[in-house]
């Protein structure tokens, strides 16, 4: 049951990192005697809004996008896995769960260094005339929100790890199903015309 | 030995991580009317030459070294517990992710380097830049870190299999009257 919750924590930490993708990471507009200037950034590009309304498109920007994408694309390949688990092989099963792990942690960790990013951003507020309003952009948020997912997901497909039982009392080995092994009645293997009772002192 | 072995390289992973912020991820160098460089690390930015700021070291703006150092801190954690009776089974989550992790950080770092680097191909830039050797280190650290991580993790043979007895099987009766030698 845990492990189709898990799967679906990191189905859905993915489509949180598709819905990011297009939406702005950090927004920052600037009023400065009338005119109104705007700066985005988002997973793939930034722009500028010029005070005329004309959206430019920024030189040269960070693709952030890459190591979210390949996290994602890595999660979902995870949860297919995990969710097959019943038809691969023990090995397989098992390098799919710790590959749940692997997944969420890439997304997690370049997550966690665009918000490095994206912290500063918001905070400058360096520019002296007019006014400067700047926030994370809801990408951000839907990637923290993945991240959660991913991660919760990724706890959720590994098993307990068995915990060895200690033994109370005698301990008895079972030994492989071989007749050859099992004592004969006399102790010593007699030949089954020699009866029993004619051996044995009453 | 193999599970050593991986302790060893999550070890290594976590000293090469520290060691790789603190040194300069890429330099930049302004082509302007007087020569200005810059040597940017995970934590701070360092100028070589041009009129000095108000110190020569400063705090970079954005703290790369954040995440680094907190992923080396999980990296030595996972080292720490993974013989540990009770949380071996979290250290070996954590060595299975923490690698993962640094490498989304030195991957979006690596991004960040990649759009300056762009600038260099112009015909005529005014800003030249060059990566660092932490750049360098930081990748090497991913690459052991996630042997580590790899080496640490059971195979579902070992974990399956109950292991059999050696040598001779003795079966211990219940201590019972009837068993005690007459003398």
């Amino acid at each position: 049951m845990s492990r189709v919750v898990g799967a679906a924590g990191l189905l859905g930490g993915a489509a949180l990192v598709v819905a990011a993708s297009s939406r702005p990471l950090f927004e920052q507009v600037r009023v400065d005697s009338g005119h109104r200037t705007g700066y985005r950034m988002s997973l793939w590009g930034s722009e500028y809004t010029s005070p005329d309304g004309i959206v430019a498109a920024g030189m040269d920007p960070v693709r952030f996008g890459v190591p979210v994408v390949v996290a994602a694309v890595l999660l979902v390949v995870a949860a297919v896995l995990v969710l097959a688990e019943s038809r691969l092989p023990a090995r397989a099963a098992a390098a799919a769960r710790v590959g749940a792990v692997a997944a969420a942690a890439l997304l997690l960790g370049s997550v966690w260094t665009i918000g490095q990013l994206v912290v500063v951003m918001a905070r400058r507020d360096d520019i002296t005339t007019g006014s400067v309003d700047s926030s994370g952009g809801s990408a951000m948020w839907l990637l923290v929100a993945a991240c959660g997912a991913a991660l919760v997901g990724a706890l959720l497909v590994q098993r307990r790890p068995r915990r060895a039982v200690e033994p109370e009392g005698a301990v008895v080995y079972q030994l492989p199903d071989d007749t050859a092994a099992d004592t004969p009645p006399m102790g010593v293997g007699i030949h089954p015309e020699v009866s029993t009772e004619e051996s044995s002192p009453t | 030995m193999r599970s050593r072995l991986g302790l060893f390289a999550l070890l290594a992973g976590a000293v090469l991580t520290l060691v790789g912020a603190l040194l300069p991820l890429y330099h930049q160098a302004y082509r302007l009317a007087e020569q200005l460089e810059f040597e940017v690390t995970a934590w701070n930015v360092r100028t070589i030459t041009g009129p000095q700021p108000d110190s020569d070291e400063f705090r970079s703006s954005v703290q790369y070294g954040i995440p680094l150092a907190v992923a080396a801190g999980l990296l030595v954690l996972a080292a720490l517990f993974l013989r540990h009776r009770r949380f071996g089974a979290v250290a070996r989550f954590l060595a299975a992710g923490v690698p993962l992790m640094l490498v989304g950080a030195v991957w979006t770092i690596l991004q960040v380097y990649l759009r300056l680097a762009q600038g260099n191909r112009r015909a005529d830039p005014i800003t030249l830049t060059s990566p660092g050797l932490g750049l360098w280190i930081l990748a090497i650290a991913c690459v052991v870190a996630l042997v580590g991580g790899v080496l640490v993790q059971r195979v579902p043979d070992q974990l399956e299999r109950a292991p059999e007895p050696e040598g001779p099987v003795v079966y211990r009766l219940p201590d019972s009257e009837e068993h005690e030698q007459v003398s």
